[in-house]
């Protein structure tokens, strides 16, 4: 398994994910400057990071979305092979329409930075395949445009057609949706999966609860193993193993 | 060529969360602006085009503007265009 992260100017996760990448076992990691318009070699996973690339001018996401890196980031993508966003990785994917949707600023108009529990509201993707159905996972979040948004006919199709990979949720209740999201973003949505299933984007920071000798929580092992059993670098170990 | 300044209104589309927005009418009827409603906070883009004509600059400003300046999704945008000598 080969991953690629692409660093674009402003991106401050892109270090993070390589040591959560590392950590578990699943290098090697290539580092790609946003310049680049191909690849050093060809991934099997592309992260895009989080931060704030070009400073969020504009809209956030919006100029990394149109680098040349991005473009071979879209062929990938149309290939087949898995991309991952996470928080201003997720703002990119939308938008360079990989993903549908838009990040608006916080319902309460404040930058967030906290610890958030979510539901695994599918185990049926690369990113997912090893968490319990339903599981709730602690990750922490940090932005200021988070809150999904979808015009509600797109958004209703959205939920049929089961993109929704990750949910804000009450940890004790297990119960999940809007009323739980720390931004507002609409039906609670954290994550989502592109309909051919390859392209994930997230607002919470799974590479940040992954490293044991960090900050508390590493439920964020559980998507890293998904992917090293997706592409034969574990074996399926108990989910049990995986998630603790 | 001719030279022309655009000046490009961005606003978030009907419907669509204007947090920003609803924030600065709360606080403005709080200072007494009771006759303020509808308030929406968007961005002023300024650039200068150089073109045939006018017809040919607005081409140039459109296009812009769905390629970058403005998300069709939950964005609409205005312009208007000055000659300048």
């Amino acid at each position: 398994m080969r991953t690629a992260i692409v660093v674009f100017p402003g991106s401050n996760c892109d270090m993070d994910a390589r040591e959560a990448v590392l950590d578990m076992g699943l290098g090697p990691v290539d580092m790609v400057w946003h310049n680049e318009e191909t690849f050093p070699e060809p991934p099997d996973l592309v992260i895009l990071p989080g931060g704030f690339s070009y400073g969020d001018y504009l809209r956030s996401g919006a100029l990394a979305a149109r680098t040349n890196i991005m473009k071979a980031v879209r062929e990938h993508a149309m290939s087949g092979c898995l991309i991952l966003g996470i928080c201003n990785g997720f703002q990119i994917l939308t938008e360079a329409r990989l993903l549908p949707g838009a990040l608006l600023p916080n319902a309460n108009l404040r930058f967030i930075c906290s610890p958030c529990h979510l539901r695994v509201e599918r185990n049926n993707t690369p990113f997912t395949r090893s968490f319990p159905d339903r599981q709730i996972v602690q990750f922490p979040i940090a932005h200021h445009e988070g809150l999904y948004f979808l015009p509600p006919e797109e958004l209703e199709e959205l939920e049929e057609r089961h993109q929704v990979v990750f949910r804000y949720a009450d940890p004790v209740t297990r119960e999940a949706g809007a009323e739980y999201s720390p931004n507002g973003a609409l039906n609670g949505i954290a994550g989502i999966i592109s309909r051919e299933g390859n392209v994930l984007g997230l607002m919470p920071h799974p590479e940040r609860a992954t490293l044991k000798s960090l900050i508390r929580g590493t439920d964020g092992r559980g998507l890293w193993q998904s992917l090293g059993e997706h592409f034969g670098v574990f074996n399926v170990i108990g989910v049990r193993e995986a998630v603790r | 060529m001719n030279k022309y300044r655009a000046d490009v209104t961005v606003l978030p589309k009907e419907g669509v969360l204007d947090i920003q927005g609803k924030a600065v009418e709360r606080t403005l009827r709080s200072h007494g602006y009771d006759a303020v409603s509808g308030v929406r906070v968007g961005r002023f883009i300024r650039f200068d085009v150089e073109a045939l004509d006018e017809s040919a600059a607005g081409d140039v400003v459109r296009s812009a503007a769905d390629d970058l300046l403005a998300n069709d999704l939950i964005e609409s945008y205005s312009f208007t265009l000055e000659t300048l000598r």
